[in-house]
Order: C-alpha cells, then sequence, then structure tokens
C-alpha cells in the first residue's frame, strides 16, 4: 500500500512547507521556535515495538476537587458548599481522599490496579486562561505555543525521526489540538470514521498525489495543503476499513464520548498504524450551578473510560494501550458566589493501562498552604508525559521533554 | 484567477484599457494594468479578501473604477441590510409553558425545555441562514466580512447563551459597527447581553467578582497575553460589576456594584465599564494587537511586528476608525505582494460562499450554513471564547476531504446522503470479515426524524436544533443521533430536493472553449481564486481527456454532445475544487 517515493515526496512537501512557514510566517507564535527537521535518530524505535497511547482531554478546566475529593479534609468543607461531595456519597480511595459518586466503573478498574491517580499536577506559575494553560499541557513548554510544536511532535521526532506515517496520529473529533502539531509527523482526523473519505474522487486525487512531476510550489499553504491530501488519502481507507469490521466486547455509552472511544478503540483493534489518539470530552468551563452539569461529565467519563478500558487490554491487541487524562486546570480552592468555581490550577491525571502501577500517586496538594488562592501543584505534569513517553515509545524523556524533567515511576 | 485574455469572451462590454498599455500577445496571460498596476489579478484578492469571492463583472468593474475608488466604493456601499424579524423565544415560552406545567414531574418539564430551546435554535438557524443570504448576495460584501471578523473576535457561543434573541441582537451590533469605530463597538459589547451571559458577568457582584468577562476583555478583545497583570484582571473585573441582563436588556444593577476605587493599567479611580474600555484602548498594546487581528484576518499570515506596530500607530492615531484602517490597508502595495496573494487558506463559510458565487448558483442557505458547520465553522457556536483559529487550523484530513464532498453537492453530482449516511465503498469489503450484523449503533439513520425520506426543507430547524440539545452538556440524555458529530446539521438535508442551475457545456461554448486545454483553463480560471501551476493544470487536462476518449469523441468535439459533456465537464470541476488549490484565495 504505501509507495516509497510518494512518502519521500509528501516528506519533501512538508518540509518545504515548514521552512515556508519560517520565512512568511515569521512572526506566527509557533513558527519562533523552528522546527526540528528530518533529525533522524538511527536508534529511534521500530514501529514494531511499544504501545499505543490514547489522550483523553477534559476540556474547560476541570474542577480536581470534585473529581478526587479531598473528603476528609476540613479546609475542604470549609471551603465548598454547594459542590461539596460528602463522606456518604464519595467512592473511598483511602481515609482522605476518594472518587466522585459517579466514577464507579473507573473505582472498579482502580481497584483491579489498572488505573493509576496522579495528585496535584501542574507546572510553576499557573495560567488561568483556558488557551494559555491548554497551551502549556499541549507543548508541555511553559512558552506554550511559542515552543514550536505540540509535545507529541516532538515525540515523533525523537520516535520516528523524518519516518512519517498518515494514521500515526490521529484525532478523533473536529479540531486537532496543539498537542499533535509537528512540521513533520500530520496527524489525521474524522468526527465518525464511516464519513472519512472522498466521495467518488478517490482514484483521481490519488493521481494528483502520484504526479512526481510537481515541485514545492513556494507558496507555503499550497504545499501544506499538498501534504494533508497525501495524509488524507493514505489514512482513509486504513481507518474506514477497521472502523468499519469493528465488533466491540463492551456496550458503549451512546453519547459522543463514548462514540468516539468506541472508534479509538476500533483503530487499536484494527492496527491501521496509530500510535497517538486523541480524544477530547468537553464542557468544564462550569463556572455557575456547577454540581449538576459536573456530575453528568462525570458520568460521561466513567461510562466510556470504562468501556473502553473493558474493551481493550484483555492481551489480544497487537499492542498495549496506555490512557492519559488531563485538564488544563483545576478549579479555586473556594467556591466563587455562583454555586460554581473558577479557574484555579493543580489537578489529578488519570493514567490507565495493563502495566501501570495502580494506586494513588504524587502528594494531594494542601488546601490550605495556597497560592493566590490556588492549589500548588506536587507533581509537575510533564513528569507523567515523561513516564508515558518511556512505556510506550521506549524514547528517553529528555530528548522529547529535555533535561529538566524526571519521569514518574508509574510502570512496571 | 481571471485573466484580461478571457475577459472580452466573457464579458459583453471590452474592459477599458489604459492606452499606454499595449495590446497583450494572444499567447500569454499577462494582465493588462492600469498606470498605478492596477489590473483584474490585483483587483480579484481584493474581492476576495474583502468579500466573498470574485465574478467576473464584479472584477471588470472594479478594474473599471480604479483602485482607490474601488476601495472607497467598498468602504461606502451602504445597501440596506434589511431589517430581521426576531422575537425573544426563550423569555416568552419560559413563562408561559413552565407555568402550565408546573403540576408536572421532572420529565415533562425536561420536555417543556426541550421544546423552547428548538423554537429559541430554529430562530438562530433561520438567522443564520439569512446572513449567509446576505453574504451570497455580494451587495455589501466588506461589512458583511467584517461582521463575520467581529463574530470570531468577539466569539460568543449559543451553547451557553441557549437565547437566539440576545445572539441576534449581537450580530446586529457587530454590523451596526461592522466599519465604525472600535471604541463604539467595545462600549457596544461590554453592554451586550449575550456576551454578559457568556462570560459570566451577570454573576459579577461587588461581593463576589467573576473575573471571566475582564480577562478576556484584556486577553482577546483589546490587549493580548502579557500586557497586564492578574492584578489588573481583578480590578478590571471590580469595573464591570453589576454590569448585567435581564429580558434581553442591558440593565446596571446599583446594588451590585463596586463603587470604590479601583486602579487599571496604573490609573486609579471609582472607574465603570465605559471607563475600562477607555483605558484599555489608551494602551499602546491595543493598537498593535487589534491591528495584528486584522491584518492576519486580511492577509492570511501574521504580520510581523513592525507591520502590526506600524498598522497599529496608524489605528490610535486614527481614532481607531476601520474603515480608515482598511482604505490604507486596500491601498498599501504591501497587500498585494506575492507571498500575500492565493496564500490563504479560505475559512470554510467563505470558501463555501465564494464557491457558489464563482460557480453561479444558489444553494439553499440552510445548506450552507449546515455544511459550514460540518467544516468545522459553525456560525453562533464558535468553539471556545477564542473564536476559530483559522488558517492551517481549519484544515484537518477529514475537513480537506469534506470540502471536496460538499463542492460535488453544490455541482449536483454528490447526494447529501453519500456524505452522511453510509460508509461508502468499503463497506461490502468490511462486510465479508464480519461476522456479525451491521452494528446499529453505527447506522446513522438510526435517529427518527433524519430517517423520515419525506423530510423537507421546512424541517432542517428542527435537525439542527435537535442537535443543539443534545450536544448540550447540560443535558445528560444522550441521544443516538448526536454521534454524527458536526455532519448532524447535514442529516437534516438528506432529502434535499435542490440541485444547481449550471450548465457548464453552454458556458464554454460561449466562451468559445472547446479543446481539453482550452476548457481547463476556462473552468480554473473561474473557480478557481489562483492561477494553477502547469503540472496541475496537465493533471486535469489529462483527466479530462480520459473521460472524453472513453466516450469516443474527439478532441474539440465534447461541447457538440452536452448530455455527455455536462457530466464530464461538472465531474472536472468536483475535482477541480476537491484540490488543494481550490481551498486557498
Amino acid at each position: 500500500m504505501k509507495r516509497k517515493a510518494g512518502i519521500d515526496r509528501r516528506q519533501a512537501l512538508r518540509a518545504a512547507a515548514a521552512f515556508g512557514a519560517l520565512g512568511s510566517m515569521a512572526g506566527r507564535p509557533w513558527a519562533l521556535g523552528g522546527p526540528r527537521l528530518l533529525a533522524a535518530d538511527p536508534d529511534a524505535e521500530r514501529e514494531g515495538d511499544g504501545a499505543v497511547l490514547v489522550l483523553v482531554q477534559l476540556s474547560g478546566g476541570n474542577d480536581g476537587l470534585s473529581t478526587v475529593v479531598p473528603y476528609a479534609d476540613d479546609a475542604y468543607h470549609a471551603a465548598r458548599s454547594t459542590t461539596r461531595i460528602d463522606q456518604d456519597e464519595v467512592l473511598p480511595l483511602d481515609d482522605y481522599v476518594g472518587l466522585h459518586p459517579a466514577l464507579g466503573g473507573l473505582r472498579g478498574l482502580y481497584d483491579e490496579g489498572r488505573i493509576a491517580i496522579v495528585q496535584g499536577c501542574g507546572y510553576p506559575r499557573p495560567n488561568r486562561s483556558h488557551f494559555k494553560s491548554m497551551e502549556i499541557w499541549h507543548s508541555a513548554d511553559l512558552r506554550g505555543r511559542a515552543a514550536g510544536q505540540g509535545w507529541v511532535g516532538r515525540l515523533c521526532t525523537a520516535a520516528f525521526g523524518d519516518r512519517t506515517e498518515a494514521s500515526r496520529l490521529v484525532h478523533i473529533g473536529g479540531t486537532v489540538p496543539f498537542s499533535l502539531y509537528s512540521p513533520v509527523h500530520g496527524a489525521s482526523s474524522f468526527v465518525v470514521p464511516e464519513g472519512y473519505r472522498w466521495i467518488g474522487k478517490e482514484d483521481e486525487v490519488a493521481g494528483y498525489d502520484a504526479d512526481e512531476r510537481r515541485k514545492p510550489s513556494g507558496k507555503s499553504r499550497l504545499d501544506f495543503l499538498r501534504g494533508v491530501l497525501s495524509d488524507a488519502r493514505e489514512s482513509s481507507k486504513a481507518i474506514r476499513t477497521a472502523a468499519a469490521s469493528y465488533r466491540p466486547k463492551v456496550d458503549y455509552p451512546d453519547d459522543s464520548f463514548g462514540l468516539d472511544l468506541r472508534a479509538a478503540a476500533a483503530l487499536v483493534r484494527g492496527d491501521v498504524g496509530a500510535r497517538v489518539l486523541s480524544v477530547e470530552l468537553r464542557g468544564f468551563d462550569t463556572h455557575s450551578s456547577q454540581r449538576s452539569p459536573h456530575n453528568t461529565l462525570m458520568r460521561r467519563l466513567d461510562h466510556g473510560l470504562s468501556a473502553f478500558l473493558r474493551d481493550l487490554g484483555s492481551g489480544e491487541e497487537t499492542r498495549d494501550v496506555v490512557v492519559l487524562a488531563f485538564s488544563e486546570f483545576g478549579r479555586r480552592v473556594q467556591e466563587n458566589g455562583s454555586r460554581g468555581t473558577d479557574h484555579g490550577a493543580a489537578g489529578p491525571m488519570f493514567v490507565a493501562g495493563t502495566r501501570v502501577r495502580g494506586g494513588l500517586h504524587g502528594a494531594h496538594p494542601s488546601l490550605v498552604e495556597l497560592e493566590g488562592g490556588d492549589l500548588v501543584h506536587t507533581t509537575d505534569f510533564r513528569a507523567v508525559y515523561g513516564a508515558a513517553i518511556e512505556a510506550c515509545f521506549g524514547v528517553r524523556t529528555a530528548d522529547v521533554l529535555g533535561a529538566g524533567t524526571k519521569p514518574l515511576d508509574l510502570f512496571s | 484567477m481571471l485573466s484580461l485574455l478571457l475577459t472580452p469572451l466573457l464579458f459583453p462590454v471590452a474592459a477599458p484599457q489604459d492606452p499606454a498599455t499595449p495590446e497583450p500577445a494572444p499567447e500569454r496571460t499577462e494582465p493588462v494594468q492600469r498606470a498605478d498596476g492596477w489590473n483584474a489579478e490585483l483587483a480579484e484578492h481584493l474581492l476576495n479578501r474583502a468579500g466573498f469571492g470574485a465574478r467576473p463583472d464584479e472584477v471588470e468593474r472594479a478594474v473599471a473604477l480604479g483602485r482607490a475608488a474601488f476601495v472607497d466604493d467598498l468602504l461606502e456601499r451602504r445597501v440596506p441590510r434589511g431589517e430581521y424579524f426576531f422575537e425573544n423565544v426563550a423569555a416568552r415560552r419560559s413563562e408561559r409553558k413552565m407555568s402550565e406545567v408546573i403540576e408536572f414531574d421532572a420529565k415533562a418539564k425536561r420536555e417543556v425545555r426541550k421544546r423552547k430551546r428548538r423554537s429559541d435554535d430554529e430562530q438562530l438557524s433561520d438567522y443564520g441562514a439569512w446572513w449567509i443570504e446576505r453574504m451570497l448576495s455580494g451587495e455589501d460584501p466588506l461589512r458583511e466580512k467584517m461582521t463575520l471578523f467581529w463574530h470570531g473576535h468577539f466569539a460568543t457561543s449559543q451553547q451557553t447563551v441557549k437565547n437566539s434573541f440576545e445572539m441576534i441582537q449581537q450580530n446586529e451590533l457587530f454590523y451596526a459597527h461592522a466599519l465604525g469605530r472600535f471604541e463604539d463597538l467595545l462600549q457596544g459589547v461590554v453592554r451586550d447581553p449575550a456576551m454578559l451571559e457568556y462570560l459570566d458577568n451577570d454573576e459579577n457582584k461587588k461581593s463576589s467578582p467573576n473575573e471571566n468577562l475582564a480577562r478576556e476583555l484584556m486577553e482577546l478583545f483589546t490587549l493580548g497575553e502579557g500586557n497586564y497583570s492578574e492584578r489588573d484582571v481583578q480590578e478590571a473585573a471590580r469595573t464591570l460589576t453589576g454590569w448585567s441582563d435581564g429580558g434581553g436588556k442591558f440593565r446596571v444593577i446599583k446594588k451590585r456594584h463596586d463603587d470604590g476605587d479601583k486602579t487599571v493599567l496604573g490609573r486609579t479611580g471609582p472607574f465603570d465599564g465605559d471607563d475600562l474600555v477607555r483605558i484599555l484602548l489608551e494602551q499602546p498594546a491595543c493598537g498593535a494587537f487589534l491591528a495584528g487581528k486584522l491584518l492576519a484576518w486580511f492577509e492570511g499570515v501574521e504580520p510581523d511586528p513592525d507591520r502590526a506596530g506600524f498598522y497599529g500607530d496608524f489605528l490610535a492615531a486614527n481614532d481607531y476608525d476601520v474603515t480608515a484602517f482598511l482604505r490604507r490597508l486596500f491601498n498599501d502595495p504591501a497587500f498585494y505582494r506575492d507571498e500575500i496573494r492565493g496564500n490563504r487558506i479560505a475559512g470554510p463559510v467563505e470558501h463555501l460562499v465564494s464557491t457558489s458565487r464563482r460557480l453561479g448558483i444558489e444553494p439553499p442557505s440552510r445548506f450552507l450554513l449546515a455544511s459550514g458547520t460540518a467544516l468545522g465553522q459553525r456560525l453562533f457556536f464558535p468553539p471556545s471564547v477564542k473564536g476559530w483559529d483559522g488558517g492551517e487550523a481549519w484544515i484537518s484530513t477529514s475537513s480537506f476531504m469534506q470540502r471536496g464532498n460538499l463542492a460535488g453537492v453544490l455541482l449536483g453530482v454528490v447526494d447529501v446522503d453519500d456524505i452522511v449516511n453510509d460508509y461508502g465503498p468499503l463497506e461490502d469489503e468490511a462486510q465479508m470479515d464480519a461476522d456479525a450484523a451491521p452494528d446499529a449503533a453505527m447506522e446513522p439513520a438510526g435517529g427518527g426524524w433524519g430517517a423520515d425520506p419525506a423530510a423537507s426543507m421546512d424541517e432542517m430547524g428542527d435537525a439542527v436544533a435537535m442537535e443543539d440539545m443534545q450536544a448540550d452538556a447540560m443535558e445528560p440524555q444522550g441521544s443516538p443521533s448526536r454521534k454524527l458529530g458536526d455532519l448532524q446539521a447535514l442529516k437534516g438535508l438528506r432529502s434535499m430536493k435542490w440541485r444547481p442551475r449550471i450548465n457548464l457545456t453552454t458556458r464554454l461554448a460561449e466562451a468559445k472553449k472547446r479543446k481539453d486545454g482550452a476548457m481547463v483553463r476556462c473552468l480554473a480560471d473561474e473557480l478557481l481564486a489562483l492561477p494553477l501551476s502547469k503540472e496541475t493544470r496537465d493533471f486535469l487536462v489529462a483527466e479530462l481527456r480520459e473521460k472524453r476518449r472513453s466516450q469516443g469523441i474527439k478532441n474539440g468535439q465534447l461541447l457538440k454532445k452536452p448530455e455527455v459533456a455536462e457530466p464530464i465537464l461538472r465531474d472536472l470541476a468536483h475535482l477541480m475544487l476537491s484540490l488543494p488549490e481550490a481551498q486557498l484565495n
């Protein structure tokens, strides 16, 4: 299926587009860092090894204190009146924290040792803007987009050099997150797998793509679009085949998060070459009357993610699966006056997989010693990324996130 | 790209030419230039960026007027948009219907809420379709283009606001000030009920300030990250305490307002929202920030700091008058530089409207509204307060393919059903491996209302409304039909009876373009915003040649058999519009 010549040409186009970007988009923040192009690593991982990393983004700033609840802390009771989850409701993990009552499915998996919860994840000098903070999580760099590319993009360069693969990075949803952005490794994306195709134009577009005479156009955007066309052509067929033939072992919830995870499972089981999958659960930007919508979101998270983890992880897959769930920040400790909470800092991350060291990791942040009303993070989220990078890709954390990050010991 | 070489063939009246300019050699496409360098290529560039695509007659007129006069014409044209009637559906329904069911259980109440939400969303969809009709008309393109810009700049979503009356009112505000002074617009925005709701300022009280609006005012609307402190945000929030709304109108709730002194960006006083707007506009960062956003929108690339700085100073010196800014920009040779022309990815709504106008068709505006959603731009539902990212973010592998598919619908060669309704040719392949019947959960038609083959255009509003409810995080009741995501909106159009009134055969015959190469060149000129490279043109000519030969027709003879020619030409146009070149302007 792969035509060597086509792949090489696509790389050339992407490279041209990236270099063009440097010239024509000098002011573009993410161009400033410059792409790390074509730095093929001879020791880079072989395609045959490693796990699939599934990123679950909880968009809008999930209230961590209502997710992993410090139910035994008096300060929690004092700060939270309308969003508080009391001891008789919580699903206790130890004598200090417990899970939100809607997270029963995940609690079961936790008890089986398949989920690690890393408490108090954040980064220094937290930013309370959704966009800026999400950029920081996406780039794993305090400069945000100015870092030049997403952390998964850098990971791909470290793991695969310039060897691109159209379906390696797949976002299931409308807009590809910046974490998957790389000037070399393009991400595929779709809302539903069955619509992921050209109608009646597949062969002709293939002819355009295969035209060996075409040279870089000198227009950065045109070269970019030509690279996308190549990626779309390759991944369309692989992904639709995998999704259409998929028969999951469990029922998935019929909401979009559940169906996105079902599609993700199909790509894992169908072995389309995906190594990083990304899904999103939206709606966490709750500022007022938070309790009810947050309950709904917890239920969706629980039902979708536990179905996914039950469906996979039986050892029948070609590759292991590691799930990493995160949000751009937590909420202030003190409720606001609208029965909700405002943007804060630090929150829990969930890491799941068959080889994960289950249980609680990291220290819960103090609810008393705050910074500007916010929790102080106890674990840098990049240490969690580092653990996933090494477990899934066999790449050294330092090669992706810099020497300053020491990976957390989350996998056996 | 329309060259003047074609003009005499396409227009009843030949374009005026500068007598000093020699007639171009017939085999060359070098455009005729006026004394100031103004020509069809540059005029088309301006029309693409300042409006929604360029039709041959519009290019001709722009060239004839000359650059400065045409820019003035764009800026000063004021074709009345028409009064759109809209009512406060949400308020009216909630009072009456809720009181009727006050005795009933929670489920009945939920049903009533859904119905209310549905008719509210219907009104907004109607309005969105009407707005797209305004864009299609091309009567006042720049004002509508700027209204679209402000919608992205002051992004506000019905998802949160849940009140079409307020959303429509906000759009009319953007339209009224689209080309006016930024200060007037900003004063309107901090009083705008939809914005106050969207960014929680109705919850911003002296006793418990809510920073949301204050922060976004600084970060996204006027200054940009890094030009204010956390302290400034907190103090700015105090200036806006009590600025709230009710019944679709702005109101200040005095007892919630903090009358005390605030210190914002170095200024101290008992400020309110209007003072805050003035303080923000005084900041040196404001001009460059707004200029940068306008330049990126119109030029398609982020400006370098010098260019943003220059235009920022210009804005500040000209009272933030958008008309003055655009007059300066559209007369700036740098706006027409090579690096800019044909190097901007058209946003979905702009792309769909422009393509329709270039084809000379009038598709149902509901279809374009739903198509914009499918391509990632759902009007009145921007993804976040940051608006749409734009540029390369518009293009994913899937949206790229979907642009081609939707172009097929516009050309009448693809059914909407094909886009939303099946797995395509791979289904059979997959079925051979499958040991079970197709999973009901993956059947897109399972949603009920969308499966009715008799669904009419009238029901499209329902389709859009249904989706909103299902997408709503506040409504835990999921429904199977939600899974189509952004394609959902198209589903209501499955049985759309519309077919384009288009005749490419006649169009080419009248232009006397009969040979493969000439036909490709002419269609590309009319349908695309930029000239094709030789390789791409050769590729298209080869495709056309193959289709023609498969029908046993000699080169130059195709147009003599319209019943054969038209499907082939539409197929060719479909391919053309599926290529990277068609996504740019």
